[in-house]
């Protein structure tokens, strides 16, 4: 018992210092990720076709929303906090988080995935 | 028990108990209400076969009645058309020349059958590598419309019929108005949660920006951008995507017209 109560601190310490990690700062962090490849593979994959996407040649889409300010937005989809492991799986299967939603599933990998929210995440 | 486990250790065993009985039953009641709620204008898929080939040599249903009403009839090509334009379907099949989605002109050679059912079921279910299923947002007839326009593209007889659009009438709401529609915005606080044009701070990054909304096809993902759907979205997000982040405001159903109305002055 003495023991532990030396302990408590440190232990209250290491639990508590992951909290921090909390905020919404999280997502303004750049994912791990290639922005410049990601920007690529948004306009090979035509992403402009229904997203407006600042910085890339002709996503000009008003079928779905604005991906302007996606960095600071508080949610993805409307249904998913706005973390780099959200976005990455919501891009890669959209049709699982919300069934029947317009965005489609592209088959798109984990790898290339990491870079398209590399880019989504620089902007601001 | 042993004497080793004071009173409170039994409380905090207690709580945390509750608490995690609370969170489980919680989690089991959120996902069966979810589970229970059929989508919204899902009907049952027709069964149309995309291969001439069937079980035990025995012969392919008849084709529905929509085949014989919807193919070649310049009205409906011209509604198709334009519910192409509107979804932005050229953003992958350019004008019906291809892109990242194959070319309509094809001479009747569709992947998936170009049988007017088989492209109707090709757009209704979605397909591999990228074809969204479209069930949910684009209604039966206008699907049936955009098939009758795609094949129309595919047969070179046709192709001149499939010239001009007829136009979509702009949503618009009666008897609403757009003055009030701002005031209320701004009273209820939208704008902390999206940036809309021509309302004082609202500039919130919460949920998407409703820049262009007027001539946004898709309404939060889910529902085609009809003037029932806009109302229907404001009144109760929660019924229609239950456990998203708009929360339900109570608003009365004037009050929503107004909102409405005024969001559909965003072109």
């Amino acid at each position: 018992m003495q023991r532990l109560t030396f302990f408590a601190p440190f232990l209250a310490l290491v639990l508590v210092v992951p909290l921090s990690a909390c905020d919404r700062g999280q997502a303004t962090i750049a994912a791990n990720g290639d922005a410049h490849h990601g920007a690529k593979i948004i306009r090979q994959l035509g992403c402009g076709n229904c997203h407006t996407i600042p910085g890339v040649a002709d996503a000009r889409g008003n079928v779905g929303p604005p991906l302007t300010r996606i960095a600071d937005r508080a949610f993805i989809a409307g249904v998913l906090p706005n973390t780099p492991e959200n976005m990455r799986a919501w891009i890669r299967a959209p049709q699982t988080i919300v069934p029947g939603n317009a965005m489609p599933d592209m088959g798109i990998d984990e790898a290339d995935a990491r870079d398209i929210a590399a880019y989504l995440y620089t902007l601001h | 028990m042993s004497s080793r486990h004071g009173p409170r250790d039994s409380r905090l065993f207690t709580y945390v108990s509750i608490g995690l009985v609370a969170g489980v039953a919680a989690f089991v009641a959120q996902q069966s209400l979810a589970e229970g709620t059929p989508p919204p204008n899902v009907q049952k898929p027709l069964n149309v076969p995309v291969s001439p080939l069937f079980p035990n040599g025995g012969a392919a249903p008849p084709p529905p009645t929509q085949v014989k009403q919807y193919e070649g009839n310049p009205t409906y090509i011209a509604a198709g058309h334009a519910i192409f334009d509107h979804y932005n379907c050229s953003g992958c099949h350019f004008h019906g020349a291809g892109g990242m989605g194959p070319a309509f002109y094809n001479d009747g050679h569709f992947i998936y059958g170009g049988r007017l059912d088989q492209i109707y079921a090709s757009i209704y279910q979605g397909r591999p590598n990228g074809m969204p299923s479209w069930a949910q947002i684009i209604p039966q007839q206008e699907i049936w419309e955009i098939a009758a326009y795609v094949k129309a593209l595919s047969e070179p007889s046709q192709q001149s019929a499939a010239g001009s659009p007829l136009p979509l009438p702009t949503p618009a709401i009666s008897g609403g108005n757009v003055e009030n529609g701002a005031a209320l915005i701004t009273k209820n606080g939208c704008g902390s949660c999206h940036e809309i044009p021509g309302i004082h701070n609202a500039t919130g990054t919460v949920g998407p920006p409703l820049t262009h909304i007027a001539g946004r096809a898709v309404i939060a993902g889910v529902m085609p951008n009809t003037p029932d759907n806009m109302t229907a979205w404001i009144s109760n997000p929660q019924a229609i995507v239950p456990g998203n982040a708009m929360p339900n405001l109570g608003l009365k159903d004037n009050d929503v017209r107004d909102i409405a109305t005024y969001l559909y002055t965003l072109r």
